[in-house]
């Protein structure tokens, strides 16, 4: 018989999607099929009204207006790298923060080696932000703050309203990583005041991977952004030039339009279940998660260890195995899908003191039940307790 | 070469999305539109425009003003084989 597999690796793909989503895309690839936009049929533009209705739902949940400043693009990755390197310019100065993703950094690492200075806000070994450090460290060059919302590795919120009011204080534009935080719980992004979000559409909305983007707040001037790709676009044919206007300027190349009806749906689907009533429910069982895991001997819960202050995303250790085999273990004898290492996160890891080691991370879903989660905490106890005395043989083998 | 009266009134915006997204206006309102390829004659884009019947032309213009459609141009079209927008904007999945 096949073993259950109890599927927490949500912050990296959310899976099951709801069926919905396969439906939606079923019926784009058996009824519509045709390239969005770019011919005057009536498939084509079917097509188009499906990738703008993709927009619509993106634009609703998000509460912008004008469903056109959502431009789409693979992921959460590429929406990262067009906002930076077509915002920031040598002789710029950008501020981050000590816990993101390597979408963040590794954009950022490259415009430094181009003459863009890089200052790194500090956060607590919590993962805690005080937006105090991201002021300090502003200068009068400084062009762009770049933030993650919640931590991939350990799910904690990081203060981005604050840090909103601080940058539109000193006019400076904000960039928010929505990877991990857009669906999972609500955002209005002009009440935030975020100028530039990017999203990914395969975690918590649900949709497929390869869907995602980077919505282009109303105050944000986007002729001030260089599009990352440079192409057709179905749109103003006649010039050799890029277009000008949103989303065109941005979205060259024939989009994802399969995924985009599988996105659409996942939003709504989002939506139809309350993104507040989602996270409660998350909380709920992130709550759990912290309490038990924490008191299995051993094992050592990171981040704020208050489910109010975070995403349902939880990473720990235990001292007498490593995260890679405890993972392999948590897979092949209890069928319980984690993901172990630095999560493309090395800097979040140095600074909440798991670097280089890294974490096991469980992350949970719309459709983790309770069951999975009691089912993962047993685990780890029983992994706990089989493999202390063989820790303890070994370490004093080691002795001798 | 007869000399056509115009029938139908067609605007011309930046992109497919513009189109979808003065369709949705244009449909709200309860005027009858269709989406068609950009007439070689008006313009040399790929793409789609919007059309509407004459007698609609303003109201469709006061529509996409209000939607904030970008509209580049507008256009009277004679028809060389007459005909009428219908309700469903020519699709086979709408409304």
């Amino acid at each position: 018989m096949t073993m259950k597999v109890v599927y927490l690796d949500n912050a990296a793909t959310s899976w099951p999607k709801p069926p919905q989503v396969m439906a939606a895309m079923q019926r784009y690839l058996g009824e519509v099929g045709a390239n969005p936009g770019r011919s005057g049929h009536r498939l084509s533009i079917e097509a188009a009204r499906v990738v703008y209705r993709a927009r619509e739902a993106m634009a609703g949940l998000l509460g912008v207006s004008d469903p056109l400043r959502v431009v789409f693009c693979a992921n959460a990755t590429h929406a990262l790298n067009l906002a930076l390197f077509g915002l920031l310019e040598p002789g710029q100065h950008v501020v981050t923060t000590a816990m993101e993703h390597n979408s963040v950094m590794r954009p950022l690492r490259a415009l430094e080696a181009e003459g863009v200075t890089v200052s790194v806000a500090p956060c607590s070994p919590q993962g805690v932000l005080d937006p105090a450090d991201v002021e300090q460290a502003l200068r009068p060059e400084t062009a762009l703050i770049a933030m993650t919302q919640a931590s991939n590795v350990v799910g904690t919120l990081l203060p981005v309203r604050e840090v909103a009011t601080l940058a539109r204080a000193h006019g400076i534009p904000l960039l928010v990583d929505g990877a991990q935080s857009v669906g999972a719980m609500p955002i209005d992004m002009e009440d935030l005041g975020v100028d530039l979000l990017a999203f990914t559409g395969h975690k918590s909305l649900y949709g497929p991977t390869g869907t995602g983007g980077l919505v282009i707040g109303e105050r944000m001037d986007a002729g001030r952004l260089r599009p990352f790709v440079h192409g057709g676009t179905g749109s103003w044919s006649e010039s050799q030039n890029q277009p000008e206007f949103l989303p065109d300027k941005f979205e060259s190349g024939t989009a994802n339009a399969v995924g985009l009806a599988g996105l659409e749906a996942g939003v709504r689907w989002v939506m139809e279940q309350g993104v507040e009533e989602l996270r409660d429910r998350g909380r709920g069982f992130t709550k759990r998660l912290i309490e038990r895991l924490g008191n299995i001997p051993g094992v050592t819960v990171y981040g704020t260890l208050d489910a109010a202050k975070q995403l349902p995303v939880v990473s720990f250790t235990l001292d007498c195995l490593e995260p890679g085999e405890l993972g392999l273990l948590l897979d092949e004898r209890f069928g319980v899908a984690a993901r172990v290492g630095l999560h493309c996160s090395p800097l979040a890891h140095s600074t909440l003191g798991t670097f280089p080691s890294g974490t096991v991370r469980l992350s949970l879903s719309a459709f983790t039940t309770v069951a999975d989660v009691d089912a993962a905490i047993d685990a780890v106890r029983q992994l706990a307790c089989d493999a202390r005395p063989i820790a303890a043989v070994e370490e004093s083998s080691d002795r001798r | 070469m007869t000399l056509q009266t115009p029938s139908h009134s067609v605007f011309l915006v930046p992109s497919a999305s513009h189109a979808i997204k003065g369709e949705a206006a244009l449909i709200e309102a309860g005027v009858a539109c269709r989406l068609i390829p950009v007439p070689r004659t008006l313009s040399s884009q790929c793409g789609v425009c919007l059309r509407v019947s004459l007698s609609d032309r303003s109201q469709a213009e006061q529509v996409l003003e209000k939607a904030e459609v970008r509209v580049s141009g507008i256009h009277d079209l004679a028809m060389r084989i007459p005909r009428k927008e219908t309700d469903d904007g020519c699709s086979i999945f709408r409304p």
